[in-house]
């Protein structure tokens, strides 16, 4: 079980700084619980605080958000094949999750909670760091994105009231 | 203190004679004949010998009908039934009246030109007065046979008594009638458009009080008037106008009205038509008159048939409809007002901001009602379509 579990830990991108270190990839494979869920299950939902980090090893996921009036939609959604992982800001501390993902079939995956996490931390430092980065890297995208998008709607905003 | 009392009684009374009377008739009712059959226990040849029997001879004495199987006996009784014929009569005649006179009211006020505006619910407004109103009306409700006189709501200032000589026509007998300038705030508000089906506005060109006819522009502005008052009390409902000066209609198009009549330009563009071709005017009358087997008509889309392509809906028609012949795509029909929110919300339904900002500018750019003739076989059919086909008109017996 632990042999399976560090290779699907291989593949997975925000752990990449580790792959060469086997030993630290076993502590976290130890650290981690692989879990099922039916169908239907909600693993995360938008805006609600989250604890855990997940890596889907079996089955299908989708990825929804709420527009700003209320509806639903799916983004995208993710097959476990190409072992996706999700809910990483959950490891850090306060952070709301930016989507809901739900079941679409049952589904497997391996969760890695932030108390976990941060005991992690505390022991190995050195190997916490760079896992840390990665998740800082790509929270600094994601507001890059926003300020982008907060320039496009400014922009559009002006158009709409020149054009009246 | 008890003069105050009485007072203040009689007033209640006066107020609200049904109530109090049918009140008042109910307890005598229920209450004297209990007393003539106490009163008449156990005599002999008495024929009340229950509060039963008593409320028999009680209903068929208020009543006046007077069977004559029951009465009382005794003189106890008797007097006890005195006082329920005076008092019974009394109140049996205000509570006729007063019935009588509710119905005498309504049909006054139907005669008026006044209707009751909280009864109304989606119905057919049409404003304004024609010459020939009568043939114009006759002619609709037999061409839609969904659509009856009782939904059809006249808004106009002409006299009773032309509004009298039409409903005499059978078929337009339970049609209403608002009297009054329909461009008014206040008279188009008692026609309820927030609740209506559909407004009609027909450019009014009846003379008015003294005698004088309205020119081309005076009753364009009336209509202009109404649609941009329509469509801020009725959001969304579907508006139609006639224009006699086509270059009107930017106004109509800047109140929100897309369905506009160009009764005056038609004339002449059919006039034009006939320069053109050979029998082109007897195709366009073929289409437009009523009496004729064929007409050009919207028609409900399946189900499943949105986002895919035009050829298939074709495809499909030619197959299930063999006697409807598609024409094209009536885009964004119905409620404008719904139709632009539920566009609304689903241009929001993407993560991407660019692709946000260019949903929104295409919704805002949203033409509805609008019809795409022989579209392209791989246009897309989307949501709130109708289509435009050619369809045989089933033949109505009589009417």
């Amino acid at each position: 079980m632990l042999l399976t579990k560090t290779n699907i830990l291989e593949k997975v991108a925000l752990l990449d700084s580790l792959m060469s270190n086997t030993l630290v990839m076993r502590a976290i494979a130890e650290l981690m619980e692989m879990k099922s869920f039916p169908a239907g299950t909600y693993l995360t939902t938008e805006g609600q605080e989250g604890v855990e980090y997940y890596i889907l090893t079996k089955g299908e996921v989708s990825i929804r958000r709420n527009t700003p009036e209320g509806d639903s939609y799916k983004v995208v959604v993710l097959n476990a094949t190409k072992h996706p992982s999700f809910g990483e800001g959950g490891l850090i501390e306060g952070e709301r999750r930016s989507a809901t993902v739900v079941c679409e079939s049952d589904v497997e995956c391996l969760i890695l909670t932030r108390s976990q996490f941060q005991t992690f931390c505390q022991k190995h430092p050195e190997f916490a760091l760079p896992i840390v980065i990665k998740i800082a890297q790509s929270l600094m995208g994601r507001l890059n994105q926003t300020s982008r998008d907060m320039m496009l709607l400014h922009k559009a905003l002006m158009d709409e009231i020149r054009s009246n | 203190m008890i003069f105050q009392r009485i007072k203040i009684f009689l007033r209640t009374v006066q107020e609200n004679p049904f109530k109090s009377s049918s009140f008042f008739v109910l307890l005598i009712w229920g209450t004297i004949p209990y007393f003539v059959a106490r009163a008449e226990e156990g005599i002999q040849g008495a024929n009340i010998t229950s509060y039963w029997d008593g409320l028999w001879w009680g209903i068929v004495t208020i009543l006046t009908i007077g069977y004559g199987d029951r009465f009382p006996v005794t003189l106890e009784g008797r007097i006890w039934a005195g006082f329920l014929m005076l008092s019974g009569i009394v109140g049996i005649s205000i509570l006729t009246a007063k019935v009588s006179s509710v119905f005498l009211e309504k049909a006054l006020r139907d005669r008026r030109g006044f209707v009751d505006t909280k009864m109304l619910n989606q119905h057919f407004i049409i404003c304004g007065w024609k010459n020939e109103m009568h043939s114009f009306l006759t002619q609709m409700l037999r061409a839609n046979t969904d659509l009856k006189a009782k939904d059809i709501v006249l808004v106009n200032n002409i006299a009773e008594s032309e509004m009298e000589t039409l409903k005499e026509i059978p078929l337009l007998k339970d049609i209403k009638f608002i009297k009054g300038d329909f461009f008014a705030v206040d008279i188009i508000k008692r026609a309820a458009p927030e609740k209506a089906r559909k407004i009609l506005i027909i450019a009014d060109m009846t003379p008015n009080v003294r005698g004088q006819i309205p020119t081309l522009s005076e009753a364009d502005a009336r209509t202009v008037m109404t649609c941009m008052t329509v469509s801020n009390i009725a959001k969304g409902i579907p508006v139609a106008a006639e224009i006699l000066d086509e270059q009107m209609d930017q106004y109509l198009k800047l109140a929100g009205v897309h369905e506009i009549i160009y009764s005056r330009d038609y004339s002449r563009h059919l006039l034009a038509k006939a320069s053109m071709g050979v029998g082109v005017t007897n195709v366009y009358h073929d289409l437009i008159d009523p009496e004729s087997t064929h007409l050009i008509t919207t028609c409900d889309l399946p189900e499943d048939c949105f986002q895919k392509s035009y050829k298939e809906l074709k495809m499909y028609y030619e197959a299930k409809f063999p006697d409807m012949t598609l024409l094209g795509i009536l885009e964004n029909s119905g409620n404008s007002h719904l139709a632009k929110e539920k566009a609304l919300k689903k241009a929001q339904q993407t993560p991407n901001i660019n692709e946000l900002v260019k949903n929104l500018r295409k919704v805002k750019e949203l033409r509805f009602n609008h019809p795409v003739f022989n579209p392209p076989t791989e246009y897309t059919i989307s949501e709130g379509s109708m289509g435009i086909i050619i369809k045989e008109k089933k033949m109505n017996n009589g009417v």
